[in-house]
């Protein structure tokens, strides 16, 4: 049957029915992202109560801490949403859930890839600058203000993040569905944090100005790549999975 | 309908099953009966897509069970013997999780069910003892109001008056034309529910057959004396319970132990009886 593939409407409720995983109410993933998301103002206010800190309020220190944590968390946040999938009693939840193997599969995708990453980055940052509009502290310009620092910004700022976010989203996937396979699960892991910070180092290395003009499409490459790789090696893997 | 058809399945180089045919029409009540580790689980596991087979095949009207195609994961579910259940949350959003994914799942029923057995739908799972968070899942499971129903040791943790529940709710369920799977140990729990009966043995089903059908082949009868020619034979306060062939076809009230006792000791027998 046609519907049996993919059901826009079915995949939606999949997505909002992965996405209640991260409700903090039900769940420690979703407590863990909330922390992840206020952990940043947090660290400002510490920094600034204790005094020991002269650099707590300036935006590049608070965009660092804003974007960074969150999205250091969210390379380990996913796979602990999706760990279910290897995990025998409630793999089989996920396994019996009426939804096609390529919905759950995509469902996956999308929440690590997208949805997790976004609502941490822009959750920390969203409240950064809420604090930042009432010029509370040391919040008297917006973390995303970052003056002379703003030409460098794209250069190395955006690579780094999504190189970051594409290993988040690597990790995650792979962890979740290779649990009962940890020298896998390892292997790629290693593989993974190697490419990142290879990455990270060269960019950050990296002096000359038209560097961004080559270096942003090899990343981009490496992370479709990447991607390219999880999706086979995922949806066999889901497509073999026993419980 | 669902169709087991020359299945093989090993556990590595563990056979579990061998070349066995089956087959469960809509709307009753088997019950799955066999010693430990010949393969109930696997069995339900099998039906509902969770293993491959090896060889052959297993179909729920038509469909392929490991290719948990949705329109076939739709028609079916499965209560395993434990569940680890999210400690924070409620059976209430326990079925909210599952409800959009079951266009038959009705609300009123879930409510019902927890009613009749005693479990507050609000009350986290943390907070429930074992029987409670079976009863909250067993509601569950039968208000999704799929055709085929598995059950693998549902009255495991269950109270007295909870069994009692149970047989009641799942007789209804039957009546709407369900096929419920049981598969059990306690068979106590179950007796005057099951129908058919299906045991399994070492890699083989040694029968399937109704209540009706085993009682025209067999004797379940309580005398004085010990039969020479039982096939099982059992001492009771009083006196002793004999299986024997019902050779002049006497009417008797089935003891499903006694029954097990008897297939799993005549193997062969069984076999050619219930041919």
């Amino acid at each position: 049957m046609k519907t049996d593939t993919f059901n826009l409407r079915r995949f939606g409720r999949l997505v909002r029915h992965d996405l209640q995983l991260c409700d903090p109410r039900y769940s420690v993933q979703g407590a863990s992202m909330v922390s992840a998301i206020l952990f940043p103002v947090l660290m400002v206010v510490m920094q600034t109560l204790l005094g020991n800190a002269d650099n707590a309020g300036e935006p590049l220190y608070r965009l660092l801490l804003a974007v960074g944590f969150p999205v250091f968390w969210a390379l380990i946040l996913p796979a602990n949403i999706f760990f279910r999938t290897d995990k025998k009693d409630r793999g089989m939840y996920f396994a019996l859930l009426p939804a096609s193997k390529c919905e759950k599969y995509w469902s996956m995708f999308v929440v690590s890839l997208v949805i997790v990453p976004a609502v941490l980055i822009v959750g920390s940052l969203a409240l950064d600058t809420l604090v930042a509009l009432f010029r509370i502290g040391p919040w008297q310009q917006f973390a995303w203000q970052i003056g002379d620092l703003a030409h460098p910004f794209p250069r190395w700022f955006a690579p780094v993040a999504l190189t970051l976010a594409a290993q988040a989203m690597a990790v995650s996937i792979w962890v979740s569905t290779f649990r009962s396979r940890p020298l896998a699960a390892i292997a790629f892991v290693v593989f993974c944090l190697w490419v990142g910070v290879s990455v990270v180092s060269m960019v950050a290395v990296w002096d000359e100005p038209s560097a961004s003009q080559w270096i942003l499409p090899v990343i981009f490459a490496l992370q479709l790549a990447l991607a390219a790789l999880m999706v086979f090696v995922g949806r066999r893997r889901l497509d073999r999975m026993q419980y | 309908m669902i169709e087991i058809r020359n299945l093989d399945f090993s556990y590595k180089k563990t056979p579990v099953f061998s070349d066995i045919s089956l087959t469960f029409p809509e709307g009753s009540i088997y019950g799955l009966l066999g010693e430990n580790g010949v393969g109930k689980t696997t069995l339900l596991k099998l039906i509902c897509g969770l293993q491959r087979p090896v060889q052959g095949t297993c179909k729920i009207d038509g469909l392929t069970s490991h290719d948990r195609l949705p329109s076939m994961l739709q028609r079916i579910v499965f209560l395993p013997d434990a569940v680890n259940l999210p400690d924070s949350s409620t059976p209430q959003s326990y079925v909210d999780e599952l409800a959009p994914f079951y266009p038959t799942f009705a609300q009123g029923t879930f409510l019902h069910l927890m009613q009749e057995l005693e479990v507050e739908p609000d009350r986290k799972f943390r907070e429930m003892s074992f029987g409670q968070q079976k009863k909250s899942l067993i509601a569950a499971t039968l208000s999704l109001g799929t055709d085929y129903i598995l059950l693998d040791e549902p009255t495991n943790g269950l109270d007295i008056p909870s069994k009692a529940q149970f047989r009641s709710i799942l007789s209804k369920r039957a009546d709407e034309c369900s096929t419920i799977i049981i598969s059990t140990h306690q068979v106590r729990d179950v007796e005057n529910l099951i129908d058919p009966i299906v045991i399994l043995s070492n890699n083989a089903v040694l029968l399937n057959a109704s209540v009706q059908h085993i009682t025209e082949k067999l004797l379940f009868e309580y005398g004085a004396e010990q039969r020479q020619d039982a096939l099982y034979s059992e001492m009771q306060p009083g006196g002793y319970l004999n299986v024997v062939p019902n050779t002049d076809g006497q009417e008797s009230q089935l003891n499903i132990e006694a029954l097990f006792n008897a297939v799993l000791r005549n193997k062969n027998t069984f076999k050619e009886l219930f041919k």
